[in-house]
């Protein structure tokens, strides 16, 4: 079957024995590539007892049938370990260039186990793969170090490559890749993983062909669409991700003062549309993608003048901005280049100094804590010199770069009652308080608070999908139903996770299901239909679902932070309510065929083939 | 009926907000259209017939709730117009 090299290549640090290992057809077929295939070797290599800082941790990276190939936005991958950050299933899914440099070199994902005895990074070019030395760059940040490692392998190779963050085992580290733009697998902390294995890098080169079943019937497909996807995504390119910040306020799904505000006119400062028309040099996009969602920007005067880089998208403008209530939007750009550097995820650090400002204002910490730092909301210089505490994990840095969790169990007294995460993973820039199927999405999704596990509020504003039975929005505050509607969108998100497609590439409609199910055809060479896709998405979230009940993960844990159950904001013409979780919840679990206590049922791991 | 724009928007039309007189209740499609008429930036939107279509480059709100290109707006009305909802 085309659409895959049918390789892994794994990497005992260890031993430092580098092999290859099939990757059969009866793996892909159920779980197609990407996230389904990680979340399966996961499953299988590691146990409850599994240290997520020791060396019987297994760092994996998958690409997809689509990655390396011509249908648009599919220049992905997928990584996963289990989280130094939740401790539960941690994955981080890229864009960029790296997922297809990887394909190139003949390899369909990465399996990296052990501990080596020093720094090293591992270079994969041409179906050849090498562990060698990185103690030149060890100590460095992301930048520098890809810089070093491509002068090292080649000029056109990108780097999966920590900071001084992973280095320093900080829970929050993410993994930047850098190619030709930068592009941060971060959520979950596995950065930290790579730093526990002192593995300071994982390069990737490749220029060899990727296997498509019919190439002349995918050119002409992807060709015929083209236009329409870059019409619908026209606008989305044109300001980024950040663009629809301001309507986001409006809509009550932005996120302020540690999600306790209702409005806020400083957003108006941080948005897409202020960033294109003051900072913005350039578009970036990951390769072959049309929609260019990406942002170069520069800073050439104030406290951030020289400033030449990779600008914030709308998750970061959510939390460094509208939860920290910092409307200085040089200084956002200024942390999320630091978060580049050092390797920190940015919605979680955004969100860990929202609730550290909150601990400021009630007390719980001070200044001598701080080292001084005033940590006032709207502080912007006192978010940035956090952001950089947390990067060298130094002074208050070191607690705060393990979440605010963590962070609240250190501080005790009623600390818990507003550090806003599930499992342990901060929120991203979405109110679950608008949508009820973001509350679910947080609630139930494997890595934590995740809005991308169902992608489902533009779904409960104005998209649609009938071949998979959306055939309107849903209303964003309706129950009933809501269940069936989340976990089909959760399940299509792990499809597209799986086969490697951008949920960006769904705005405007510009590409459906029945396109994906075409292109998974036309790229394997096996006969896909919408439900055998749509099956394989669901036993796909199941399997992550069961990787997280093995470690005592159940219903106590889907709900959502006090935050979110409790508290009304106020605002004009703010229509939040509180999301009735129980209900949901089980509602929830009866659509999923799982347990009252949110476990899968025997029944419906045989029906998907998992038992 | 008035009609609040965005950043972007007011950039285009060089005003913040605007008043339409509607004698009887109309639909958002319509409101569209009257923007059209007197602004040409506006055109280019008359041309998505579906909201998902639609929500892609424009997003139109009222009372804090997102509205559909048939829903219908009455003389006394706020409509907020901004750039599309998207997020990362």
């Amino acid at each position: 079957m085309s659409g895959y090299h049918r390789k892994l290549l794994r990497v005992d640090l260890t031993s430092r024995e580098v092999r290859t290992q099939e990757l059969a057809p009866e793996i892909t077929d159920a779980y197609i590539g990407g996230a389904g295939v990680a979340a399966k070797l996961l499953y299988e290599e590691t146990s409850a007892d599994t240290d997520p800082l020791g060396p019987e941790n297994v760092f994996i990276a998958m690409t997809g049938p689509f990655t390396g190939t011509n249908v648009p936005s599919s220049s992905r991958h997928h990584i996963v370990a289990r989280s130094p950050q939740t401790g539960i299933f941690g994955e981080s899914n890229v864009g960029g260039s790296w997922g297809v440099l990887l394909k190139r070199s003949g390899y369909d994902g990465l399996v990296v186990t052990g501990k080596a005895d020093k720094p090293v990074y591992i270079a994969i070019n041409e179906d050849k793969a090498e562990i060698r030395d990185a103690g030149e760059i060890w100590g460095q940040d992301t930048e520098k170090s890809a810089r070093w490692l491509k002068s090292q392998t080649s000029p056109k190779a990108a780097a999966a490559v920590i900071g001084q963050a992973g280095e320093r085992l900080a829970p929050l580290a993410g993994v930047p890749h850098i190619g030709t733009l930068v592009r941060a697998a971060a959520r979950t902390g596995l950065g930290a993983v790579l730093g526990s294995k002192n593995l300071k890098a994982i390069v990737a080169a490749g220029n060899g062909p990727v296997p498509v079943a019919d190439p002349e019937g995918l050119e002409q497909s992807v060709k015929s669409l083209l236009k329409h996807i870059t019409t619908a995504t026209e606008t989305f390119g044109k300001y980024g991700t950040g663009g629809g910040a301001e309507n986001y306020e409006k809509a009550g799904n932005f996120p302020l003062k540690n999600w306790k505000q209702g409005r806020w006119p400083g957003v108006a400062k941080i948005n897409g549309v202020v960033l294109h028309d003051t900072v913005l040099t350039g578009r970036k996009g990951c390769l072959r993608c049309p929609i260019a969602c990406g942002r170069h920007i520069k800073i050439a005067e104030g406290p951030y003048a020289g400033l030449d880089c990779a600008g914030p998208e709308y998750e970061t403008m959510g939390t460094l901005g509208g939860e920290c209530l910092v409307d200085d939007l040089e200084a956002i750009c200024k942390a999320n280049d630091l978060c580049n550097l050092y390797g920190l995820d940015t919605i979680s650090t955004g969100a860990t100094i929202a609730f550290a400002m909150e601990a400021f204002e009630k007390g719980l910490i001070t200044t001598e804590d701080t080292g001084g730092v005033e940590l006032t909301w709207g502080n912007a210089q006192a978010m940035v010199d956090m952001v950089d505490k947390m990067g060298r994990r130094e002074g208050i840095g070191e607690l705060m770069s393990q979440g605010s969790r963590a962070m609240a169990e250190a501080l005790g007294h009623n600390a818990s009652e507003f550090a806003v995460h599930v499992k342990g993973l901060e929120p991203s820039a979405h109110d679950p308080r608008r949508f009820f199927s973001q509350a679910l999405s947080y609630g139930t999704a494997a890595r934590g608070a995740c809005h991308n596990a169902s992608w489902s509020h533009p779904y409960e504003l104005a998209l649609t999908m009938p071949e998979i039975g959306i055939a309107e929005p849903q209303d964003a505050y309706q129950v009933e139903g809501k269940a069936a509607f989340t976990s089909i969108l959760q399940n299509l998100m792990c499809v597209q996770d799986s086969a490697l497609l951008c949920r960006f590439t769904q705005i405007g409609k510009a590409v459906t299901v029945n396109n994906m199910v075409e292109w998974m055809s036309l790229v394997t060479g096996k006969q896909w239909d919408v439900e055998s896709l749509m099956k394989a998405g669901e036993r796909v979230f199941n399997l992550k679902r069961l990787y997280n009940t093995r470690l005592g993960i159940s219903r106590k844990d889907d709900f959502l932070p006090p935050r979110f159950m409790t508290l009304n904001r106020e605002g004009e013409e703010l229509t939040n309510q509180l999301p009735p979780m129980g209900r949901l919840l089980s509602d929830y679990y009866q659509h999923r065929g799982w347990s009252e206590e949110g476990v899968p049922t025997s029944d419906t791991l045989r029906g998907l083939g998992i038992a | 009926m008035r009609v609040e724009l965005s950043q972007a928007f007011e950039k285009l039309i060089g005003q913040p907000s605007l008043e339409i007189s509607l004698a009887e209740p109309i639909p958002v499609r319509a409101v569209l259209r009257l923007l059209a008429d007197r602004y040409e930036c506006f055109a280019k939107y008359l041309s998505y017939q579906d909201d998902a279509m639609l929500g892609a480059h424009l997003s139109v709100f009222s009372s804090g709730r997102f509205m559909k290109l048939g829903d219908p707006v009455t003389d006394g009305d706020t409509l907020k117009i901004f750039l599309p909802v998207t997020g990362g």
